[in-house]
């Protein structure tokens, strides 16, 4: 990945086709994340594998009332329920308390967390679907993610609202933290000797980089060492029987099948870690620029 | 709060002389948000000149808070609301409480 340039066409950074597909399974999942609230519209086709084409008309930003009641903000009905926070602490740092009083608060809540629910998921729908059409030459090896100015910072307040939940997930709570996951992850062979070691001891492969973490961002907390059940979610490769060809020995023993989650948890650490810091590389080098163009 | 510098006792200072009518922004520090980031939000969002978003940006590095915003309720909202808009971690509070 290379950074974000000033151009002619606008900001511009080039992605290979790889870091793409992280990309675009992160926005997914944080997307996602936001859009499950019960009476919100579904999500759940919007990003599938043929969800591009099929998805232009009814989901961009300003197309006037969802029938579900999404819309609810902007109609009559001053809905009248409260909103309970996010159980999700990643999606409620996205929401946070606007006060230390609790009534307060909670009527801030109500009013505004519909609406800027929406924002933040209609920012990152275009961001996606910016980077599942980026036009791909014969031949080439990058990508072109070619931002207009006036969308640039929308795109940086998604890059935030993305690395808040990556940094929930990976247990950023403060500087020093983030230091650490930096230090972390400095050895550039990290990753590779996980998942070497994880596949000696599993002696099957595990998922790629692409598949393993993003499907923690909904649901598993990977940072909170090596307690966190990875088993619970159904989507988790570890302990798995039937995809995971373990000898009879090696599956009935329990300290061979602890290390093995360890090395698992590390292993998704080490993933959501990099994408964290990769996007955190993208923000930094867009932030630049537009900064730039503040002076002009 | 660690490392409090003139400038920011200064603004502490203003905070609690606020007439107890009186609303404000407060923004706290996180460590996910780039400070290029929060300076860029505190220029663009509230017009405020280069240094003054650099000032404000540092104490809430910083000091860990600083208030960015003062005026009737109403307004503070719509400000709380564009911060929580940008990622940035903000509360409303009234004469300096």
């Amino acid at each position: 990945m290379h950074g974000f340039e000033r151009t002619s066409a606008g900001y511009v950074a080039r992605l290979d086709p790889f870091e793409r597909d992280v990309l675009v399974q992160v926005v997914a999942d944080v997307a996602e994340l936001l859009g499950d609230r019960p009476g919100a519209r579904p999500t759940g086709s919007r990003y599938g594998p043929h969800a591009a084409a099929e998805d232009d008309a009814p989901t961009s930003p300003g197309d006037g009332p969802r029938p579900d009641g999404a819309d609810a903000w902007t109609s009559l009905d001053p809905h009248p329920d409260a909103v309970e926070p996010p159980d999700d602490t990643g999606v409620r740092r996205l929401f946070p308390d606007a006060s230390r009083d609790p009534g307060l608060a909670a009527e801030f809540r109500r009013l505004t967390e519909d609406e800027l629910r929406r924002t933040k998921r209609d920012r990152l729908h275009s961001m996606w679907e910016s980077l599942i059409r980026l036009p791909f030459e014969p031949g080439a090896t990058e990508l072109e993610l070619v931002v207009r100015p006036e969308q640039a910072s929308d795109l940086a307040a998604s890059l935030t609202d993305i690395r808040l939940i990556l940094a929930d997930r990976l247990d950023l709570d403060t500087d020093e933290d983030v230091s650490l996951l930096y230090d972390e992850l400095a050895d550039a062979d990290t990753l590779a000797a996980l998942d070497d070691e994880l596949d000696e001891t599993l002696a099957a492969p595990v998922g790629d980089i692409a598949g393993t973490p993003v499907g923690d961002i909904a649901g598993t907390p990977v940072g909170d060492g090596g307690g966190t059940p990875v088993g619970d979610g159904g989507g988790a490769p570890v302990g798995d029987d039937a995809d995971t060809p373990l000898d009879d020995d090696e599956r009935d023993d329990p300290e061979e099948s602890d290390h093995a989650i360890e090395l698992e948890i590390r292993a998704v650490r080490a993933s959501l870690g990099t994408v964290y810091i990769a996007l955190t590389w993208m923000q930094e080098s867009l932030v630049e620029v537009m900064t730039a163009d503040l002076g002009d | 709060m660690q490392g409090q510098t003139e400038l920011e006792q200064g603004v502490s200072a203003a905070e609690e002389t606020l007439p107890d009518d009186a609303w404000a922004t407060i923004v706290w520090n996180d460590p996910v948000n780039l400070m290029s980031y929060v300076s860029y939000v505190f220029q663009t969002y509230f017009g405020y000149p280069h240094e003054r978003a650099e000032r404000l940006m540092l104490q809430v590095h910083q000091g860990g808070s600083a208030v960015v915003s003062t005026g009737n309720r109403e307004t503070m909202e719509v400000d709380v609301q564009a911060m929580h808009s940008y990622g940035l971690w903000a509360t409303l509070t009234q004469g300096g409480k």
